[in-house]
């Protein structure tokens, strides 16, 4: 220990003596009654300011030897408080060992940290998981033992303060026997000296358990009170109530604890009257308390304050630790890949939570494998993943906000196999989604609009052109409200043309965000009859934009203009931009808008037919043409986000129908017995469960949580900023280590120490321990092949052991806890923190005991002078003791600079 | 190390002359002076700490000198051999554990001693009744500063 914590240490034990100090001196003028204790007649002149006053010295003294007498109480209770914490304290270092020595916490965590290397160097290595499956759980034991350890600490503070009640009642009841004697001396005459001393050790010892006051009645009995005044012995019978915690779990799981009260007894011993509260039955963080020294007053600290603040302290590192090993652990898989995940956090289907991000969920085969794909025409490839786009996905409040039962919703869409599908050009799948929750609404408008698929190696656009509904009984009831991605129609204001050329610059309210040149646009057929000479159907319909100048693109029609300039249109034309879906890509075509029509005219139908006309152009330029009728049943409920099969095509589209009925992948809700909760029509009830992911048989479920992130919901009040969890994390799918809390608030800080172990299929299964991640499939030689979207695994694949391994120097956020600021940190640095708080925290209180001992003699030795106090030594004293302080103060500053200086010069 | 203690320290301090021998000379004379300073509080023989003064601080000031010097010329005491870093080490942490107990006890008995008077102090403000009477008929004590001088005769 350097000097300067040293003295530091002795000073702050100094300070907490003077503030009990001080407590003494204010209560000084009270602790003395006229009529007590008139031993002395001598008298002596006392001058001040030069005039003898006539104060009396033996008066002085007696007050001033009582004022000891009150100090070496008052210093009793003080050592005793001391005494106690440091013994405590004493307990914790044993728990925790010695810092570098085999088994000590960093010691278990470095060695944690070079098994997940070695696993990183062999990943598919038996023997590595088992290593880390050992040591991991070393770690998890080491932390979880001493954050029992100090638990048990707190439970037997508790017990011991019960005992300590115990010998505070014997003495309470001892003096008031002492005062009703002293009382029957005094009425006979009779010498009260035995009695006297009798009662200085009843009071010493009842102030070693509480801190007291004291004070004297008219017939030389004491008035005992608490520091604060709530009467221990006075002319009623009290005693002090308390009954300790009956088990540990009252302090593991933070409930409330029994008060401590002071009541008055009758001659039978029955409870009168009130009780006095001395101590609050609360929860250890609610608890108040009017004892302050004494052995209860330091077990009540340590139970309530000391021993808290270390295992938060401890929780903050097994927490950081914990959730910093379990969001890599959640990004990746074992290898061979699992049946099936079930989550730990429990969850209700109708929460709602803001989302972002992507997470992919696949299924493969035992091997890590893809799977055959649902229809035969891709029997060239396999079944691609879920890329799930949590910003957009939709429960009825926007984008990027959905319930957990939309989540299920959306993974069991993807798995489950359609009974058709619609390819059209480079377009493997064009399949209607349900913007609207039931059938029929009340204002009978049905929102949709299309999830495309996109499996070639180009880029494609895709649009609507035509939109026509018939009833059950083939009657048009077309009433379209929003034509087609209405939000991103721009009108057309002017047609600009130049003389001999076909070329014309459109003019556009609005340029949409991410037109492009090279982008195909749908113009609509103008008002106009012509412009400058081009008709209007040579101005309708698909161009390709040349050229965008500010609010202007230009393009190319089949006309020949006869003069410049610029003509306006009345009632403008719409510019329909292209909804894009990247190679290798699946999108909702809700990006760029959604599509609403009327239902009303046929409000009873059973079900309609919409039929919509679409044009994609292909990567290679070339356009595909198709009118898709998808059939959409009325009276249903639950319907947002439900994708809809074709049931007709026509010209370029070709519908293909499923080889398999069979979803490959389930997600579901099941309770802590792994059964499915209640579903109503369909959907969840609002009723806990926890996530299950579970392929189907021979088959395997691999998560990659990508950017995925549970954002909490900002429409609570107050806002919840949610966890920033990983979409595995959050549900807890692939945790290594076990939650502290499986509710719907997940882990917490609290109790992570404790309940800090390894997830119990990973303990039986080190197998499962995630090293890998699926990588995108390798991709054919030939350049004419098809493109492979579908994701696998790979043998030898160490990059998520390799990021666990990487903890060991990552520089993790741990919040401020206890004594210990924020910090950004390796997890070894934090134990390292963690320890020496702890260390510095016995440290300081070893020095707060040894001081409090020494201000003890010095106030007992004083008072038990045979002179009592000598006021000429003291005041002559005064200034041997100053010279001493500021010389040894001196001695220090040099001291402390020189040494530096030293070991610099002489390189130490 | 049994050499140090006996070492004759010097007088002044001049920039060629001091060794290391001189510092851990000094710091060792301190360190028993300091332990026996903490003799005397423990068995309540102030008068005896008193006549440690003038040693303490002939010593702390020595130190003082060495101190400076060093600052000034790191290379002073020329070079260091393992084995006298390695006493120096033991030196400073033996120090260490002396001054802090004597400062604990100092600075405890200072504590102590300055309740003490403020107690007297009090008892004797509390009992001066040296005040005038007003127009009203009360009395008012003077809230003055007190010059203390006792002259006790039992």
């Amino acid at each position: 220990m350097s000097l300067n914590l040293a003295l530091n240490n002795a000073l702050s034990g100094l300070r907490l003596n003077q503030t009990a100090m001080s407590v003494l001196s204010q209560n000084l003028a009270n602790v003395n009654t006229d009529g007590y204790s008139r031993q002395f007649i001598a008298q002596s002149a006392v001058y001040l300011a030069g005039i003898g006053n006539g104060v009396k010295i033996e008066s002085i003294l007696r007050r001033v030897d009582n004022y000891l007498l009150r100090s070496v109480q008052s210093q009793g209770s003080e050592l005793e408080r001391s005494a106690v914490i440091s013994d405590y304290h004493s307990r914790v270092q044993t728990l925790i060992g010695q810092p570098g020595t085999g088994n000590s916490l960093d010691s278990t965590m470095t060695n944690f940290f070079n098994i997940l290397q070695q696993l990183a160097d062999a990943p598919d290595s038996s023997a590595s998981r088992l290593g880390v499956l050992s040591s991991a759980t070393a770690l998890a034991n080491q932390i979880s033992d001493l954050a029992a350890g100090m638990e048990d600490l707190r439970f037997q503070a508790d017990r011991d303060m019960q005992a300590a009640v115990d010998v505070a009642n014997q003495q309470i009841a001892r003096l008031f026997e002492i005062n009703a004697a002293i009382s029957n001396a005094a009425v006979s005459n009779q010498s009260t000296a035995g009695l006297l001393d009798e009662r200085d050790a009843a009071l010493r010892d009842l102030a070693e358990q509480l801190d007291i006051a004291v004070t004297y009645n008219q017939y030389g009995g004491v008035i005992v009170t608490t520091g604060n005044g709530v009467a221990l012995v006075d002319d009623v019978p009290r005693q002090i109530r308390y009954r300790a915690a009956n088990s540990l779990d009252v302090f593991v799981s933070d409930r409330n604890m029994s008060e401590m009260t002071v009541v008055g007894l009758d001659e039978n011993g029955v409870q009168i009257g009130d009780p006095a509260i001395l101590v609050t039955g609360d929860t250890s963080s609610e608890v108040s308390s009017v004892i302050t020294s004494g052995k209860i007053g330091g077990l009540l600290q340590l139970r309530d304050d000391i021993m808290p603040l270390m295992l938060i302290e401890l929780d903050n590192l097994a927490a950081g630790l914990r959730d910093a090993v379990n969001a890599i652990h959640n990004e990746g898989t074992a290898y061979p890949p699992l049946n099936s995940y079930t989550g730990t956090r429990a969850v209700s289907a109708t929460s709602e939570f803001d989302w972002s991000g992507d997470v992919r969920i696949a299924v493969l085969t035992a091997d890590g494998e893809p799977v055959p794909a649902f229809f035969d025409d891709e029997d060239y490839t396999g079944l691609r993943p879920l890329l799930m786009n949590l910003s957009t996905l939709n429960s009825g409040n926007g984008d990027g906000t959905a319930t957990i039962q939309t989540i299920i919703d959306e993974i069991n869409n993807h798995f489950r196999p359609a009974p058709a599908k619609v390819v059209l050009g480079d377009l493997n799948d064009i399949r209607l989604a349900s913007d609207t929750k039931n059938l029929p609404t009340a204002d009978g408008i049905f929102a949709f609009d299309f999830e495309l698929e996109n499996i070639s190696d180009g880029d494609t656009q895709f649009f609507i052109t035509g939109i026509e509904v018939l009833d059950d009984t083939a009657a048009d009831i077309t009433d379209v409200v929003e034509p087609a991605f209405a939000v991103d129609l721009a009108a057309v204001t002017t047609y600009s043309t130049t003389d001999g050329s076909g070329e014309v610059g459109v003019r556009l309210s609005d340029v949409p965000s991410g037109l492009a040149v090279g982008d195909r646009i749908y113009l609509g057929a103008p008002s106009i009859a012509d412009a400058n000479g081009i008709d209007a159907a040579d101005l309708t319909g698909f161009f390709t934009v040349e050229a965008i100048d500010g609010d202007t693109i230009t393009i190319t029609t089949g006309g020949t203009a006869n003069a410049d300039g610029g003509v306006s249109d009345a009632t403008p034309a719409t510019m329909q931009p292209p909804m894009k879906v990247e190679a290798g890509t699946t999108a909702r075509s809700k990006e760029n808008g959604i599509m609403e029509i009327d239902l009303s005219a046929s409000a009873a139908s059973d079900y309609y037919d919409i039929t919509i006309t679409v044009v994609v152009v292909n990567g290679d330029g070339s356009v595909s043409n198709s009118e898709i009728t998808y059939r959409v049943d009325n009276n249903e409920t639950n319907l947002l986000n439900d994708r809809y099969a074709a049931t007709a095509v026509t010209n370029d589209a070709t519908r293909e129908l499923t080889n398999t009925s069979n979803p490959v992948l389930r997600a579901l809700l099941v309770d802590a017995d792994g059964r499915e909760i209640t579903k109503v029509n369909g959907k969840y009830i609002s009723e806990d469960g926890y996530l299950k992911l579970i392929a189907a048989d021979g088959y395997s479920v691999v998560i990659d949580s990508l950017d995925s992130s549970q954002d909490g919901n900002d429409e609570d009040t107050p806002p919840d900023a949610g966890t920033g969890r990983g979409f595995s994390h959050y549900f807890e799918l692939n945790n290594f280590f076990a939650s502290n809390e499986p509710s719907l608030t997940g882990d917490t800080v609290k109790g992570s120490a404790y309940y800090m172990r390894i997830e119990d299929r990973i303990m039986d299964d080190p197998n499962l321990i995630a090293t890998s991640k699926m990588t995108l499939s390798r991709q054919p030689t030939d350049s004419d092949e098809p493109p492979q979207y579908t994701y696998e695994l790979f043998s030898g694949d160490n990059r998520v052991a390799s990021a666990l391994a990487a903890l060991r120097n990552a520089e993790l956020t741990f919040a401020a806890a206890g004594d210990l600021p924020s910090a950004g940190v390796s997890p070894n640095v934090y134990a390292s923190y963690v320890l020496a708080s702890f260390s510095s925290l016995a440290q300081t209180s070893e020095e707060q005991f040894s001081t409090a001992t020494t201000f003890y003699e010095e106030f007992k030795a004083q008072s038990d002078a045979v002179s009592g106090v000598n006021i000429d030594e003291e005041l002559a004293n005064t200034v041997i003791f100053q010279n001493a302080y500021s010389a040894t103060a001196r001695v220090i500053t040099v001291i402390n600079q020189m040494f530096g200086d030293l070991m610099n010069s002489v390189g130490g | 190390m049994d050499r140090l203690p006996n070492r004759e320290l010097p007088k002044t301090v001049a920039a060629e002359k001091i060794t290391i021998d001189d510092v851990l000379a000094t710091t060792i004379k301190l360190k028993q002076i300091l332990a026996r300073e903490t003799d005397s509080l423990r068995q309540m023989k102030v008068k005896e700490l008193g006549t440690l003064q003038h040693e303490k601080e002939r010593l702390t000031k020595l130190l003082e000198s060495y101190q400076a010097l060093i600052k000034k010329n790191p290379n002073a005491l020329g070079e260091i051999d393992d084995a006298t870093r390695e006493e120096l080490e033991i030196e400073m942490e033996e120090f260490t554990q002396v001054v802090e107990d004597n400062y604990r006890r100092v600075a405890v008995a200072r504590a102590v001693n300055q309740r003490i008077v403020q107690a007297i102090l009090d008892v004797v403000t509390e009992q001066q009744h040296a005040g005038t009477y007003t127009k009203q008929g009360v009395s008012a004590a003077p809230n003055m500063a007190l010059s203390f001088n006792l002259n006790q005769k039992a």
